[in-house]
């Protein structure tokens, strides 16, 4: 064996020796119990450099309407202010006492204000940190390259900072990148499916039991988004990711969309196809019909939500929802009997 | 065998519980170290290093046990002693003969009309064990005494200046045409150096096998078979040797094909590219070849209830690429790269054939331990081990892997040196694999779902 440095005639590094003083063990996932678990705030955290490609459509080209309407929120704030300082201005000139509660408030409302936006903020970037993870979770499983996924693996580590599973994860330096991803999704995403598959069970079903005992549509309206809301949330809790009442709008937005243009094939499936399904929905009457179909449309929702947040894309798509008709009416008939 | 023993059998693999996994390597492809790691992953009862075998994973397998083999008369794969030697940082001795090992599964199934049925399903594995160097007489059964002697004597040529091969020759040029017992012994005693030292070499295509791991056959007539100049082909020396040809695949090779290979559901093909890589072109290029015919000898093709009966086939081959533990894990792909070019052929075959394959890198038992070096061009993984030849710890890069199959013009550039370690323990005193996990899953997840 040579000591003479790498000679890349024909592209291949020949074998080379060192001294055993040299050497820096790996930490192998057999020592992993020895390293202590490493947790990451978010501040910490540095976004490598391509990862921060900018979006593409973000900067469309704004139209001349927007421009105006953009104007005038400007003028609109810039006014809101003037008043603002002005009304302050004048409490002082009044009397000491309103002075200080108007300054008091103006100070109160400003820190709320700038907290809820610094909030908004970083929960904005969890999102955006999370849409990277994805696109280059897709790159990574579909590459035989070794040595790209510890900096994912990191950033996932540190989104799921609540999930011991998460952050004692320590990968086997010897696998290739997909391998190190199908390792984190098998020892730690698997559980945190589970725990959100049995949150939208237990949603589906009181959306179900409710709405079946409900007498006013109006209130079945109310009571499925407000469900579908703190359902999402709950599971976006799970993967660590907290939106703002904004993106969870915009969630259950693009739901629908997807249910209009690209699911309603396998909603039918679900509603019409199920033949154990069908035979049990025509025992019920139809208060409860409608219970077992919100309480679908609930659970449809949770599950397109855990695919959504999940920091790896589904690789098989699920056979979940394939019980849950089945699941709904039973547990519908069993309250009944109990009642 | 008797009547109720094949009875149960055969109702078993009716049921696919009664699985055959053919673990099939040449000499030094690692065929014990395998077999020993994976009983020792099915059968320990620690927690497994298993995150890619599902039935492990999902927390539903309740153990595997040894069993008595079926086929009393055939040795039992010495599973424990193995373990011992791998435990105590020595690989196991070679394979002296055959041997086979029968291993019960329990498991939970994952369908939750089979779990209310039952509270467990269980399987059976039956896996042979036997020397590499048997393998290689496969090809001969397509094959007839001309053409063989004619191969064989090539390979003879080529290693004219190993002194025992060279001994051969001159004591078969002496007198080429007498037949006498004392004559025939000498000739196979010489050739059966020949084939010893020519396999010191590194020369892989030896034939016939058994000559080289007689085992229950030493001394055996059978045996006498060595190929002649192909100048003569007539005379009393020819025909004699052309019956003795005859015989030796009739009453030797076939048996062993009908008994271990012809039931088989299951396949592993172990392959040591590093150690071909080591022993330069020709090493390669007979590795290669040696893969090619022996796939030929193998019946593929989907799995149906009435072939696992009467006429079984292989469902499932896994190609790999073993002691994959000495390279840097960067070159893990191009080793993989490398396997699927060297098995193309065979790869293409067996999807016509709707064979399902798989091709991994991986390590039986892991003998390196991953690390990194400081050197005037940044960090540089490397590796370091206990060497086989000495027991020194040694620290090294052990070199790139070529993606494709290297020309000669690169073995004489370039010297491939890989190392050889000997086992290594992890934290928990045992011995750790590498994608021994992914093997078990491609062969067996289906069957324990």
């Amino acid at each position: 064996m040579t000591d003479v440095p790498t000679e890349p005639a024909n592209g291949l590094r020949s074998a080379e020796r060192f001294s055993e003083q040299q050497f820096v063990a790996m930490d192998s996932p057999v020592l992993s119990a020895l390293t202590p678990a490493q947790q990451y705030t978010p501040d910490s955290f540095v976004s490598p450099p391509e990862a921060t490609k900018p979006v593409a459509g973000q900067s469309t080209a704004v139209t001349t309407v927007g421009w105006v309407w953009w104007t005038a929120a400007g003028l609109a704030v810039l006014l809101a202010g003037v008043q603002w300082y002005q009304f302050v201005a004048e409490s002082w000139l009044q009397n000491a006492l309103q002075g200080a509660a108007a300054t008091g408030l103006t100070l109160c409302g400003g820190g709320l204000l700038l907290r809820s936006l610094l909030k908004g903020w970083l929960q904005r970037r969890r999102a955006k940190q999370l849409d990277v993870l994805r696109a280059e979770a897709k790159q990574l499983q579909s590459s035989l390259q070794y040595g790209q996924a510890q900096s994912w693996l990191e950033r996932a580590k540190a989104l799921l900072t609540d999930e011991p599973a998460a952050t004692t994860f320590n990968a086997d330096p010897l696998l290739s990148d997909a391998e190190q991803l199908a390792l984190f999704e098998r020892l730690v995403l698997q559980s945190l499916d589970q725990r959100a598959q049995q949150l939208v069970r237990q949603a589906a079903g009181q959306t179900c039991l409710a709405v079946a005992v409900s007498p006013l549509a109006l209130a079945d309206l109310a009571l499925v988004s407000w469900r579908s809301i703190t359902l999402v949330n709950q599971i976006g809790e799970i993967y660590g990711v907290r939106l703002t009442l904004w993106q969870r709008a915009v969630l259950v937005k693009a739901f629908l969309q997807a249910l209009f243009w690209a699911g309603s094939t396998e909603l039918a499936i679900d509603l019409a196809g199920d033949a154990l399904g069908a035979e049990l929905s025509s025992k019920l009457s139809a208060r409860a019909g409608q219970g077992v179909l919100a309480g679908l449309l609930v659970a449809r929702l949770g599950y397109y939500a855990i695919g959504q947040f999940r920091p790896i894309r589904y690789s098989t798509p699920d056979s979940g929802s394939k019980l849950l008709i089945t699941d709904l009416v039973q547990q519908l008939l069993k309250s009944r009997k109990t009642d | 065998m008797d009547v109720p023993a094949k009875a149960k059998i055969f109702g078993q693999r009716l049921l696919q519980q009664h699985v055959r996994i053919g673990i099939t390597g040449l000499s030094g492809a690692g065929k014990t170290a395998f077999i020993t790691s994976l009983v020792n992953l099915l059968t320990q009862d620690a927690e497994p290093q298993a995150a890619f075998f599902d039935v492990m994973q999902q927390g539903r397998f309740i153990g595997g046990q040894l069993q008595p083999n079926a086929n009393l008369q055939l040795a039992r794969f010495p599973f424990e002693f193995n373990l011992q030697q791998i435990l105590q940082g020595r690989w196991p001795a070679s394979t002296e003969q055959i041997s086979q090992l029968t291993l019960e599964l329990r498991y939970h199934s994952g369908h939750v009309l089979r779990r209310r049925l039952s509270q467990y399903q269980s399987i059976r594995l039956e896996i042979t064990d036997y020397p590499g160097e048997w393998l290689l007489d496969l090809p001969m059964l397509s094959q007839e005494f001309a053409d063989w002697t004619a191969q064989a004597y090539a390979a003879l040529a080529a290693n004219q200046h190993v002194p025992a091969v060279a001994a051969y020759l001159a004591a078969l040029h002496s007198d080429q045409q007498a037949v006498d017992a004392l004559r025939t012994r000498m000739l196979t005693d010489l050739y059966q150096q020949a084939l010893r030292a020519m396999k010191q070499q590194g020369w892989l295509a030896l034939q016939p096998g058994r000559l080289l791991r007689p085992a229950e056959l030493a001394g055996s007539p059978l045996l006498e078979l060595f190929p002649l100049d192909p100048a003569i082909a007539v005379g009393p020396l020819y025909s004699f040797l052309q019956q003795q040809f005859k015989a030796y695949c009739q009453q030797v090779v076939t048996p062993f094909y009908q008994q271990y290979f012809a039931g088989l559901d299951r396949q592993v093909i172990l392959v040591d590219c590093l150690g071909a890589l080591n022993d330069g072109f020709a090493a390669l290029t007979q590795l290669q070849q040696a893969l090619l015919q022996l796939a030929e000898q193998f019946r593929y093709g989907p799995d149906s209830w009435f072939g696992r009966l009467f006429k079984p086939r292989i469902s499932k081959v896994l190609f790999a690429a073993s002691k994959a533990d000495l390279l840097t894990p960067d070159q893990h792909r191009n080793l993989l790269l490398l396997l699927q070019q060297m098995l193309r052929q065979p790869l293409y075959q067996q999807q016509y054939q709707l064979c399902q394959t798989e091709v991994l890198a991986l390590a039986s038992v892991v003998s390196a331990q991953l690390g990194q070096v400081q050197t005037a061009s940044g960090p540089q993984a490397c590796l370091q081990g206990r060497l086989q030849q000495n027991g020194e710890l040694c620290t090294l890069y052990p070199g790139d892997v070529p993606i494709s199959m290297p020309s000669e013009a690169i073995f004489a550039q370039h010297r491939f040196e890989f190392p050889k370690f000997l086992p290594m323990l992890n934290g928990k005193q045992q011995s750790s694999h590498l994608r021994l996990d992914q093997a078990l899953q491609f062969l067996l997840g289906d069957l324990l779902q």
